[in-house]
């Protein structure tokens, strides 16, 4: 398939060193990790650690009070929005949707950073949302109304709106959250696919040690609004340092495991 | 298979509209007290009738309110859609918002202080309306958890307020000249329309539909929400600032020569999302269409009911406000 999409060495995520404050408060403080092209990075913390604030900052909702986000090298937090839409797309947790939007309206909207300021999508950004349709399997869905599908169904079409937009970094906010079991593998399966191929970069906050486990080439534990521990997940020894500052965070009872070539959390 | 339909079918959907526009202008051309023959109308179109009557009927009476009728219904029509995706609300218009009150007791002001220009009305109840619509945006933040609930608590707010205005500026007014245009004006309608009120909101509303119709895209993002909005690359305070001053030029406009017209700007579109589903962007293109023909049926209907003329708020309440009833009725049995 000879996509539109990127397909650069451009898709480097880095943050230095980055501090948030929400009125007054400071939110996020002196967090740095780099992710690189073609990886999944999970955010893993506790409910109020400051992954919310940390997406947040990072698709840029809200400007950081120090620090950088560098995307290929890039400074993004003082592009322009749209600019910063090509760069980085987003999945939320949950879409409230007010208006019933046909499956391939929602998906086209994805084009929109591509479009100016007066534009329309056209053919060429159609053919864009059919094949990332394709690829993820939902070209059946096309005509259905949004409010039509079932929770599974509708977080795989955000997931594809997030693709259309060809961005080199994906950020989501626990998009698991409404999943049932089975349909969280498939939709983080599908996503570790298309990052692999095109070589972008996703970021990804779960509550969910063992989907982290499973899915993330690396594991950022978020702890009172700063990193408390980064595991890279290819190397040897992560397992035991994971298991230190896991119990760190969700307390003496949680523990990973090795078991065959997989790594699992277990409650005792 | 890959080309976008919506594309084809707007142009049909146009074309519809475009007829559908025609054939009501026809007719409401025809009826009146004085009623004409079609062929009548379309000689007078060509300047061939030789009528004298019928000429200064048809050039200064007729026509100039049937235009200021499809105007301001293309405006209000607008404006609903405008407003329900701004405050990603379906059951917000302006009359709900309180934009029309605002408006309106800019005008009565206007009236009090510099009689009643077009100009100056206009920009007065541009005035009344931007305030109210800010204060409806700044006191729906404060409902969190209910945007429908704080939307219509705003809008009881501000409408009480902007009457409570009124009546004062009612009862200060010099009972034997301004009294009477104030109470003549807010019962609203067309029937003292004449070219000089066309020309006198022409510019604004062609001005500020022109806008809405290039941002149509950017309506529809903002339909998503804020933060996804955001992230899909649409600046949003200054993206929906510019929609929201349109929409409220063209209600503004409409008040300023018509009064209070209620519920065009509800019933349109949602008589809209009934023909071509849930489109905020395209919803656009086809909503002035529908609201000039709602508007000049509901003209046409309250000049020619009885011999003497019904105040078309009438007509559009008595129709609209059951209109509002069924969509709850149908919204509930959806759910």
């Amino acid at each position: 398939m000879n996509m539109n999409l990127n397909s650069g060495k451009h898709a480097d995520f880095e943050l230095k060193n980055l501090t948030v404050n929400l009125y007054g408060r400071s939110i996020i403080e002196d967090v740095s990790f780099r992710i690189e092209e073609g990886k999944i990075g999970v955010l893993l913390g506790s409910n109020g650690a400051g992954k919310t604030s940390l997406i947040k900052a990072i698709i840029g909702l809200v400007k950081p009070a120090e620090g950088e986000i560098y995307i290929g090298g890039l400074p993004v937090s003082r592009m322009k929005r749209r600019q910063q839409a090509q760069l980085i797309s987003y999945v939320p947790q949950y879409h409230l949707a007010v208006y019933n939007y046909t499956v391939q309206d929602f998906i086209i909207m994805g084009r929109t950073p591509h479009l100016g300021i007066f534009g329309t999508p056209g053919e060429k950004d159609l053919k864009i949302v059919y094949e990332v349709m394709q690829y993820l399997g939902i070209m059946s869905m096309e005509k259905r109304s949004y409010l039509s599908l079932s929770a599974g169904e509708r977080q795989m079409v955000l997931l594809a709106r997030s693709l259309v937009q060809s961005a080199q970094v994906v950020v989501m906010d626990e998009p698991t959250t409404y999943l049932d079991y089975q349909k969280q593998y498939c939709f983080l399966d599908s996503l570790k696919k298309f990052v692999e191929k095109r070589g972008i970069t996703a970021i990804i906050s779960l509550h969910d040690p063992n989907l982290a486990l499973k899915f993330a080439d690396k594991i950022i534990m978020i702890h009172d609004k700063k990193v408390l521990f980064e595991a890279d997940c290819k190397s040897g020894n992560y397992i035991s340092k994971l298991n230190a500052n896991i119990k760190k965070m969700y307390g003496e009872q949680v523990e990973i495991k090795k078991l065959e070539s997989d790594a699992v959390a277990l409650w005792k | 298979m890959l080309k976008y339909k919506k594309c084809v079918n707007l142009f049909n959907i146009l074309l519809i509209e475009f007829i559908a526009v025609l054939f009501v202008f026809l007719i409401s051309m025809c009826i009146g007290r004085y009623t004409m023959g079609i062929g009548d109308v379309l000689k007078l179109i060509t300047f061939s009738s030789d009528s004298q009557d019928y000429f200064a009927l048809f050039w200064l009476i007729r026509l100039p309110r049937t235009v200021l009728v499809l105007i301001s219904g293309s405006a209000l029509a607008l404006a609903g859609t405008v407003y329900q995706g701004v405050f990603r609300n379906p059951l917000v218009s302006s009359d709900i918002l309180g934009v029309t009150s605002g408006a309106s007791l800019g005008a009565v002001l206007s009236i009090m202080l510099w009689h009643n220009t077009t100009w100056i009305a206009q920009l007065a109840s541009f005035c009344g309306g931007i305030l109210a619509v800010g204060l409806a945006m700044s006191l729906v933040r404060t409902v969190k958890n209910n945007s429908t609930l704080g939307l219509i608590l705003a809008g009881i707010i501000i409408s009480s307020i902007a009457s409570s205005l009124v009546l004062m500026f009612k009862y200060l007014a010099d009972p034997y000249k301004q009294l009477p245009a104030i109470e003549y004006w807010m019962m609203g309608g067309f029937y003292n329309a004449d070219w000089e009120k066309v020309i006198g909101i022409f510019p604004a509303v062609f001005l500020s539909a022109t806008v809405i119709l290039l941002l149509r895209w950017r309506l529809k993002v903002l339909t998503l929400g804020d933060d996804e909005a955001m992230s899909l690359g649409v600046r949003v305070k200054p993206v929906r600032g510019i929609l929201v001053i349109a929409a409220t030029v063209l209600v503004s406009a409409v008040v300023s020569v018509a009064g209070m017209v209620s519920w065009i700007g509800l019933v349109a579109p949602h008589i809209v999302r009934m023909i071509i589903g849930d489109d905020s962007s395209m919803g656009l293109v086809v909503s002035w269409g529908v609201g000039a023909v709602i508007l000049l049926l509901a003209d046409t209907a309250a000049r020619t009911m009885t011999t003497s003329e019904i105040p078309i708020s009438v007509i559009t309440s008595f129709v609209g406000a059951p209109f509002l009833g069924y969509l709850m009725w149908k919204a509930g049995r959806a759910q």
